[in-house]
């Protein structure tokens, strides 16, 4: 065996083995990457400007990658939803709405599962809040335990697939250099990128999928085993009534316009993720804001209307003033447009005042920082990590590897969704979308057979999202124990995950015989 | 004596948090103006769009202290979680010694020579109309060796005594 195979093996298991010890995974990643790359350079394997080359790349890949403004964004939109307890609210007026029904409260969970899903796509934020939130109103009425925890672990893991995720995000950075890569291996030397937008389109139709299939699972179960999932009695005095519905429409419709808004930006090619997700951030502040008391909320309600009337001046009248010739009509446009977004402006300004008044504000941000410190860091070291991997020439023998399979692509990708499936019982995703994923995908994309970037991404996606949902090591079941109490048996929670688990493999063979459910949407909006 | 300057240090590192957290709001604001100035007055300044890569490199890069005094660098711990607070401190203490020092090492001696040489050519940014403090910029990687150096030395301190306790 030559040496640079003899390192990148053992890299690799040192990396896994030192993970093991609980040592934050960020240092753990740098650390046992610069010793193996010393190790490369005093046994002449790796040449020593690999290790050089480490702040280049920081800067080029990192610090000025735009993409990736869209992570602190999108952490701020999902932790000021979360502080200001937006979930709270949908999720009790959902049990009210459906609960009557058998199985309605679970079916509630999911729903309000997908909605949180997309506006925060953290997971074990996800699964902590659903788990405290429903799974005692679930038990008190009488829910099967292993379903009413099944229910909430798979509907916290749906932070994943559905956009707009960080997951989807980070993915889309790796994947378009990947893909930029196989391409010039394959000798196209103008290859074609793949953006954030496209792989949030292709990843749509099935995350609804999923949703969907979770919700006939809970109808099914309900018919079936009625015990399982009772219907909620009704409170005494309670009525369905216009003032509930009217409760219900105030609850819902809010979060439900920042996501359409957020998601339809993107996917329309109107906005970049990053620019759609400041979007959402102030509007995660102005929701937040409109909580608190009456007043805020009518003020919140005029910011969003001078908002909505200043998008839709720019939509028929040319504002800019430095051209030569401009009509009467478009100057008094610009002024409105002007009034308009001091008025907007004053109004953010108060929703600020206010949400900083009871301290939401300040938290939601020093978290923001927290998180997405901790994500970078991550990223900072798999930088070094994949110079000191290439520097073995690691990525050579792993194309060798895929493409000296028998079977073709077929068995490559195989191989490494089961690897992936392995190693997401131990690693987060991002240290999988770094470590993992830069080294295979190229490879992979290089193969004949391939249908690209997107159905790949949204494969992998899925896959790690079955991996944290499955017994006994998935991540989700290790939040959900951290909050479910006592008189919920492990057990039971391992069993209640088993049959999503069995919907998440069904819809994996799905997407993977049928790649069109993934390529069918980002075809038709970007024409990829 | 060593214990005091721990505790320093996390101070230190906890204030910093509390300056970051306007950063990210910062961020918000700024990429929000621009996304205005673009849809709606159909005019754009390389400039602002550049000033988010400043924002938000000081607020990752310089970070990276604070949310390692927060403990929030995600840990995989499957065993971890189980261990007695000693073996936790014995993690902290090797693994900070062996994986995060060297680490930092590295980082200091790459990147100060690569910081330096824009200082010396007050590098300015690639877009005629960008911002010309590149060196700037790129001074904001030493912020991450900085904030992380200290947090090793704290938790050096830190994990050694609670090694020693028992």
């Amino acid at each position: 065996m030559d040496m640079s195979l003899i390192l990148t093996i053992s890299m690799f298991l040192a990396l896994v083995g030192f993970l093991m010890s609980g040592f934050p995974v960020a240092f753990t990643l740098g650390g046992t990457s610069l010793l193996f790359g010393l190790i490369g350079v005093a046994t002449g394997t790796l040449d020593i400007t690999f290790l050089e080359l480490l702040p280049n790349r920081l800067f080029g890949n990192v610090v000025r990658n735009e993409l990736l403004f869209a992570i602190p964004l999108f952490v701020a939109m999902g932790v000021m939803l979360e502080k200001s307890n937006v979930a709270e609210d949908l999720l009790e007026n959902m049990a009210r709405l459906f609960g009557q029904l058998r199985g309605g409260l679970g079916i509630s969970v999911t729903i309000v599962g997908a909605l949180l899903a997309a506006s925060t796509g953290i997971v074990g934020a996800t699964v902590v809040t659903m788990g405290l939130l429903s799974l005692p109103i679930m038990l008190k009425r009488g829910y099967d335990p292993a379903l009413a925890s099944g229910t909430i672990a798979a509907a916290g893991t749906l932070g994943q697939i559905i956009p707009p995720s960080i997951v989807l995000i980070l993915l889309a950075d790796v994947l378009s250099s990947a893909w930029q890569q196989a391409q010039l291996s394959n000798n196209i030397f103008s290859p074609t990128p793949m953006s954030a937008g496209e792989l949030f389109a292709g990843a749509l139709v099935p995350g609804l999928a999923l949703v969907a299939m979770y919700i006939l699972y809970q109808i099914a179960v309900a018919i079936l085993k009625p015990n399982s999932s009772p219907a909620m009695p009704r409170v005494d005095g309670e009525k369905l009534d216009g003032r509930f519905y009217r409760t219900l429409f105030a609850a819902l419709l809010p979060p439900f316009v920042l996501i359409i808004a957020v998601l339809g930006s993107i996917l329309f090619g109107i906005a970049t993720p990053t620019e759609a997700a400041s979007v959402g951030a102030i509007g995660a502040i102005l929701l937040g804001a409109a909580r608190l008391d009456g007043k805020s909320r009518k003020i919140v309600f005029a910011t969003l209307a001078a908002l909505i009337a200043l998008l839709m001046i720019s939509n028929f009248a040319d504002l800019r003033l430095a051209r030569t010739n401009v009509p009467t009509s478009d100057t008094v446009f610009f002024w409105i447009a002007v009034l308009l977004t001091v008025l907007f402006t004053l109004g953010l300004a108060r929703a600020l005042w206010k949400t900083h008044k009871t301290g939401i504000l300040g938290e939601a941000m020093r978290s923001t920082v927290r998180i997405s410190t901790m994500i970078y860091t991550i990223l900072i070291a798999a930088a070094l990590f994949s110079l000191v991997f290439r520097g073995l020439g690691g990525d050579q023998i792993i194309e060798d590897l895929l493409t000296g399979l028998p079977g073709g692509q077929f068995t490559a990708i195989l191989l490494v969704m089961i690897l992936m499936f392995v190693l997401g019982f131990f690693l987060d995703f991002i240290e999988i979308t770094f470590v993992v994923v830069p080294i295979v995908a190229p490879a992979l994309l290089a193969m004949d057979g391939t249908y690209g970037p997107i159905w790949l991404g949204v494969l992998m996606a899925m896959n790690l999202q079955t991996s944290f949902l499955t017994p006994p090591f998935g991540f989700a079941l290790f939040y959900l124990r951290g909050v479910a109490p006592d008189s919920v048996p492990t057990s039971a929670i391992y069993r209640g995950a088993l049959p999503f688990v069995a919907i998440q493999l069904l819809a994996l063979v799905l997407i993977a015989t049928f790649p069109e459910l993934v390529t069918w949407l980002p075809g038709k909006i970007f024409g990829s | 004596m060593l214990y005091r300057l721990s505790e320093k240090i996390e101070a230190l590192l906890e204030a910093s948090g509390q300056i970051l957290a306007f950063l990210p709001l910062i961020l918000i604001l700024v990429q929000f103006t621009v996304v205005l100035m673009v849809y709606v007055f159909a005019s754009g300044s390389i400039q602002l769009q550049e000033s988010l890569q400043y924002i938000n490199a000081m607020m990752f890069l310089g970070g990276a202290g604070y949310a390692a005094v927060r403990d929030e660098h995600v840990r995989v711990d499957i065993f971890y979680s189980t261990f007695s607070k000693t073996s936790k401190a014995r993690v902290d203490f090797y693994g900070t010694l062996f994986l995060l020092v060297p680490f930092l090492i590295l980082f200091w001696i790459t990147t100060v020579p690569y910081v330096a040489q824009s200082w010396r050519e007050l590098e300015a940014s690639v877009e005629t109309s960008g911002l010309p403090y590149v060196y700037i910029l790129k001074t904001t990687l030493i912020l991450f060796a900085l904030t992380l150096t200290l947090h090793a030395i704290s938790a050096l301190i830190r994990s050694f005594a609670a090694m020693r306790k028992e």
